[in-house]
């Protein structure tokens, strides 16, 4: 048998999170340029927003535009005709951010700024 | 007590073990530590740092992996901490699920005499040893490695074979080390516990071979490089000899300013400890704390 089939491991770890109601600002640069991501897929795809462990602060924001997931476990905020939704684990990390999207030869994109970050990267993507 | 470098000797760690099962749980680990682990093999094992976003150390661990899993063997002091980082790190849509296996594995290092005759008594015949590489024997996992220059090779076992694998260590004369020795044995190679290394960057212990400029960012990354680019750190790990004991804390020492004392023994009239030292002088070979001498060896991190 292989160590890893052996007793004593326990369930995993359940980490509470609080959940928030989850408010969004898009600017209207954001919202042009989402729409022309959805590229007419408005009413199958959703764009997700979340936030996993990483880059130079400790948390990394995505973004996702991914077939609708359903309502389990997210908030869904409706936004210029689309959908976009984040994950409860996520609420609090993310609630009140502003959305925009700036377009330049360097750098451009979209760009998240974060009221619940103490700290952000010089690249603008990652928190903490 | 022997003052001899470890041989033949073993010593049983209460080590944090996690297991981490799913497809991303590389990713999930990688994204974390400030060691590339993303290009590591399977069967085969990797030191890493956890660092927080000022590019100090929050832990140390062991990463092994073994097929689809990866088990995470780090301290036991910051081992909650470690693992529940990785749970509140994982994205909603990834494929790994954290699980507790301090109860279900349990770490053995051995200083081995003969690491052939060693690893033959679990038949493993291997004439070229490739270091870092594990082996999955039944139930065991054996890997083989250098640490501070001197061979060791880890055994993890679960609870209900630790008797099995030290009466085999029994048979070849081997003996457990106890804590006093365990001591000593660890400051004379130099190895540092996570009470001697948190809150201190990676460069100041010694251990710049586990921060890997080329893995993109990861929490420390921009100190990490800051400090990588200007290429010095004020203070340095050293190993501290003296014929008068000290206690584990801070002092202020004439030449260089205050020092950190982090692991201390004082055995057969000998002192021997780990501390963080202002070094001005890096050819430095003697301080004086508290009227007493000792002398002073940097030490980098196997």
């Amino acid at each position: 048998m292989s160590i890893l089939g052996g007793e004593g491991f326990s369930l995993p770890v359940v980490t509470e999170s609080e959940v928030v109601d989850v408010e969004l600002n898009f600017t209207e640069a954001a919202l042009n340029a989402l729409l022309q991501n959805m590229n007419g897929d408005e009413n199958s795809h959703v764009l997700v927003i979340s936030a996993q462990s990483g880059g130079c602060s400790g948390y990394l924001y995505d973004m996702k535009i991914i077939e609708d997931p359903g309502d389990e476990g997210f908030q869904r905020i409706g936004k210029g005709g689309i959908d976009v939704m984040v994950h409860n684990k996520d609420s609090s990390m993310l609630n009140g951010i502003n959305i925009d999207f700036k377009e330049t030869l360097m750098g451009g994109g979209f760009q998240i700024e974060n009221p619940n970050a103490d700290r952000s990267c010089g690249c603008g993507q990652s928190f903490g | 007590m022997s003052l001899a470098f470890p041989s033949s000797e073993y010593v049983i760690l209460k080590d944090s073990v996690t297991l981490l099962q799913g497809t991303d749980s590389l990713n999930v680990i990688d994204r974390i530590v400030s060691t590339k682990i993303s290009n590591i093999i399977n069967l085969g094992r990797r030191e890493v740092l956890f660092c927080d976003f000022n590019g100090r150390i929050c832990d140390i661990g062991t990463v092994f992996p073994i097929f689809d899993n990866f088990l995470l063997v780090s301290s036991s002091i910051e081992g909650s901490t470690t693992r529940r980082s990785l749970v509140d790190g994982k994205s909603w849509d990834e494929n790994c699920e954290v699980l507790i296996a301090d109860d279900a594995i349990t770490r053995i290092a051995i200083f081995p005499d003969d690491t052939s005759e060693l690893l033959s008594k679990f038949d493993i015949e291997c004439p070229n040893l490739v270091d870092n590489e594990i082996f999955e024997v039944d139930n065991i996992l054996i890997s083989h490695y250098v640490s501070s220059n001197e061979y060791m090779v880890d055994i993890l076992v679960p609870p209900d074979s630790i008797s099995k694998v030290t009466s085999i260590l029994s048979e070849l004369g081997y003996v457990e080390i106890d804590s006093e020795r365990w001591g000593f044995v660890r400051i004379m190679l130099g190895l540092p516990t996570i009470s001697d290394a948190k809150g201190n960057l990676p460069e100041e212990m010694g251990m710049d071979k586990l921060v890997s400029n080329d893995k993109g960012c990861y929490p420390g990354q921009e100190v990490h490089a800051r400090i990588e680019s200007r290429g010095r750190t004020v203070k340095s790990f050293c190993r501290l000899i003296g014929k008068s004991p000290i206690l584990v804390g801070k002092y202020q020492v004439p030449e260089i300013g205050s020092i950190k004392v982090t692991s201390s023994t004082f055995i057969d009239g000998t002192c021997h400890a780990l501390a963080l030292v202002k070094l001005t002088n890096n050819e430095l070979g003697k301080i004086h704390i508290n009227g007493h001498d000792y002398s002073v060896e940097t030490i980098t991190y196997p």
